[in-house]
């Protein structure tokens, strides 16, 4: 009851005309980013915080980036279904029997069936954020520094693990960490790897950083096959229906994408895009032998879009309730948070539950908003698809600029956001994901802060990391995800060389 | 990163079963060229950019997909790309992870008693670093484990790349003295024209108006305080 009572109070404060203004501007911003390419969920926060600084209304801007993270994911299907190319890399899976539906004269119908879920399973995953939110908490606050170290571990692991390949992932993660380690050390007061320069003092920004990673990298990418770019052929869209029969198909698989998505999304590194796999793969086990998957199954779109906007909920419990967040958006909405000057991790429900709870409620209308922009709008959005590259990119570069400058008013972020284009565009081609670094780049002060704290405590014992029996059993699942692919490898090879030549089958692929 | 998506998707379906496009399916997927971009066929690249970190398995492991000896089938562009990507694999992760233990132990000692040193942490992380980057070189030196099998490998004009980093040279050294004004709009205005010689109007009137706007919006606006630089521009 005290948890209706407090979302009530939520919706006292979302409900006010100017956070349903921000809800609005998010949703909006977040289905067209979805839409066009170029930009995803990460770099279009990151390019908002600064200017949402400017406005000074933390709630506003949690709220605009709620709107934003849901948005996207709506967005991102739309031109999966229709073009065949997804906006995000969430919808690439809604290619498969959503694009075929449209062959097949169903793009209202996959349309349909793709809001609804997300609609759907929005509203489930806010709901169990709601259900999750005290009992996260109160855990949060019944662990010390020790658990809470463990724990930052352990999504280092899970991000390792599942964010690419696994050393790239691990040296990506301990960069990150290396960059939250400049500027001055809040345990002796020290400054490091200041170089002398006074901007630096502070450590590095992570806005910065992560507009120049993401956005300028994506830029330096988009440009160079601009000129390879063709125009995108839209089949037309017909009525916004589905039949009986759809919608009986449509309605478990958006019961289980939702309890897929919203279980994976929890999960430090998973993301939205894993979800999706995984929400399809469900799919195809649960349904009969006859179901036409690849060839415009609708359970084969209404699953996975249903798990796309689940997982979106479930990463955003960890960054709200234990300050950990799981994905790059997440990261620098926490950012966002501690920019504002408000403490994150169990603290911030406690201390500041106003902006928890409009945060909550406010996902809830957000969800609402985006069905009524979705679907109506269709015309809109299939003329978004023709915005020329040759432009876009461009106009994102000096979104950049503006965003990046406005944060400290000083050219020294201009440079760093360059140099860290520069870097983010070689990563990228190298295979080095840039996720890990932005997430270990925001969580690195405050696994520093854990271990001081912990190793304090005992003055100077560093044997208390390991003095906790909870503690240790984190640990050993975080070997555990770290091994096992490891181990599964050396099996497979061992199988490959115990079979002879002619009785070998190709390598199975699997999610 | 669109095309990226639509190959990545394009893959999926010839597979016809879910696979993770991050995973052995990449290497062997570039054959399948999209219905509609005329670029090289190339491996996704889902893991990387702003969309967050994406659902590859564990198959970098995998020696199989993993032998770094470019297919036969495999292009000239593609074959130099893998070559480019070992080399920058095998010198940068050490390089940076040795120039950071270097600046680690050069670290002033304080004076004073404290229970955990300002080295501690970055001493720990500059071990870490230089560990697994050393595991990176070993493999690319004796090619196991797929290190230099993912990565984005579009085909990319290098002089647009090129005439990108040209462009934001030249803003940073006049940013503050031209304004953002004038800055912005050369700056979109070369680079979109750049690419899209054949609509140059277009170019500058997009230019010029998100120029204006932008000046309005954020600076007038919103209060990020953008330079004025050689212009005048009205206050309200």
């Amino acid at each position: 009851m005290d948890v209706l009572n407090q979302l009530a109070d939520g919706f006292a404060v979302a409900l006010q005309p100017k956070y349903l203004l921000y809800g609005f501007i998010g949703a909006l911003l977040g289905t067209i980013i979805g839409i066009l390419p170029g930009l995803g969920k990460s770099t279009t926060i990151a390019l908002l915080l600064p200017l949402t600084y400017a406005i000074g209304d933390p709630i506003g801007a949690l709220i605009m980036f709620g709107g934003v993270f849901y948005g996207a994911s709506y967005g991102g299907s739309t031109t999966a279904i229709l073009v065949n190319t997804p906006g995000e890399a969430d919808s690439v899976v809604a290619t498969l029997d959503g694009h075929q539906m449209v062959k097949r004269g169903r793009a209202g119908a996959a349309l349909v069936t793709a809001a609804v879920g997300s609609f759907v399973a929005g509203t489930i995953g806010t709901i169990a954020i709601t259900l999750l939110a005290t009992p996260m908490v109160s855990l949060a606050l019944a662990i010390g520094p020790v658990e809470y170290f463990s724990f930052i571990l352990l999504a280092f692991c899970l991000v390792t693990a599942l964010g690419g390949h696994p050393l790239k992932a691990a040296f990506a993660t301990l960069f990150g960490l290396a960059l939250g380690t400049f500027g001055i050390d809040l345990n002796s007061g020290q400054s490091r790897f200041t170089f002398g320069m006074p901007e630096l003092q502070e450590g590095l920004d992570f806005v910065v950083v992560a507009v120049g990673l993401f956005a300028v990298s994506e830029v330096l990418i988009g440009i160079g096959m601009v000129r390879g770019h063709v125009d995108a052929t839209v089949k037309p869209v017909g009525k916004l229906r589905m039949t009986r029969e759809e919608v009986r198909h449509s309605l478990p698989a958006w019961g289980r994408g939702s309890v897929v998505g919203f279980i994976v999304g929890i999960l430090p590194g998973a993301g939205a895009t894993m979800s999706t796999f995984l929400a399809y793969a469900t799919e195809k086990i649960f349904a009969k032998p006859t179901v036409p998957f690849g060839k415009g199954a609708i359970e084969g779109l209404a699953g996975p879009e249903a798990a796309n906007n689940a997982a979106a909920s479930g990463a955003l419990a960890p960054m709200l309730f234990l300050g950990i967040p799981g994905s790059a958006a997440t990261a620098i909405m926490l950012a966002g948070l501690q920019g504002f000057g408000l403490p994150t991790g169990p603290l911030l429900l406690d201390e500041h539950p106003s902006v928890v709870w409009g945060l909550i409620a406010s996902l809830y209308i957000a969800n609402v908003l985006l069905v009524i922009l979705n679907l109506p709008l269709v015309p809109l959005w299939v003329k978004l698809l023709k915005t020329p590259p040759a432009l876009l990119y461009p106009l994102v570069l000096a979104i950049c600029v503006i965003g990046v400058y406005g944060v400290n008013t000083r050219m020294f972020d201009i440079y760093l956001m360059f140099g860290f284009g520069i870097l983010g565009f070689a990563f990228r081609k190298a295979g080095i994901p840039l996720a890990p670094m932005v997430l270990a780049l925001i969580l690195s002060p405050l696994m520093e802060t854990q271990i001081g704290r912990a190793v304090n405590i005992s003055r100077g014992d560093w044997s208390v990391l390991l003095s906790s029996p909870a503690a240790n059993a984190v640990y050993v699942v975080a070997l555990l995800v770290v091994l096992l692919p490891v181990v599964g490898h050396v099996r497979r090879r061992r199988a490959a060389q115990a079979t002879p030549d002619e009785d070998r089958t190709p390598e199975p692929t699997h999610v | 990163m669109a095309d990226s998506l639509a190959r990545a998707a394009e893959e999926l379906r010839g597979s016809g079963s879910p696979v993770d496009p991050g995973g052995p399916a990449r290497a062997r997927a570039a054959a399948s060229a999209p219905a509609h971009a005329p670029v090289p066929p190339q491996p996704p690249a889902l893991v990387q950019g702003p969309a967050g970190v994406g659902g590859t398995g564990p198959a970098g492991l995998d020696d199989e997909a993993g032998v770094e000896d470019p297919s036969p089938e495999g292009s000239a562009p593609e074959r130099g790309a893998q070559l480019t990507r070992a080399v920058f694999l095998a010198v940068v992760p050490l390089l940076i992870g040795g120039l950071y233990l270097w600046q680690v132990l050069k670290l002033p000692e304080l004076g004073r008693q404290v229970v955990v040193s300002p080295r501690a942490w970055p001493l720990l992380i500059a071990g870490a670093m230089v560990l697994f980057a050393t595991l990176i070189t070993v493999g690319i030196v004796l090619r196991r484990w797929g290190l230099a099998d993912d990565g984005e490998d579009e085909h990319l004009q290098r002089n647009d790349v090129l005439g990108v980093l040209l462009a934001l040279l030249v803003l940073a050294v006049t940013f503050e003295w031209l304004g953002f004004l004038l800055s912005s709009f050369l700056l979109v205005g070369t680079l979109s024209t750049m690419t899209s010689p054949d609509r140059w109007r277009r170019n500058v009137l997009t230019a010029a108006g998100f120029a204006v706007v932008s000046q309005v919006l954020f600076d007038q606006l919103l209060g990020v305080h953008l330079p004025q630089g050689l212009l005048w521009i009205p206050t309200w």
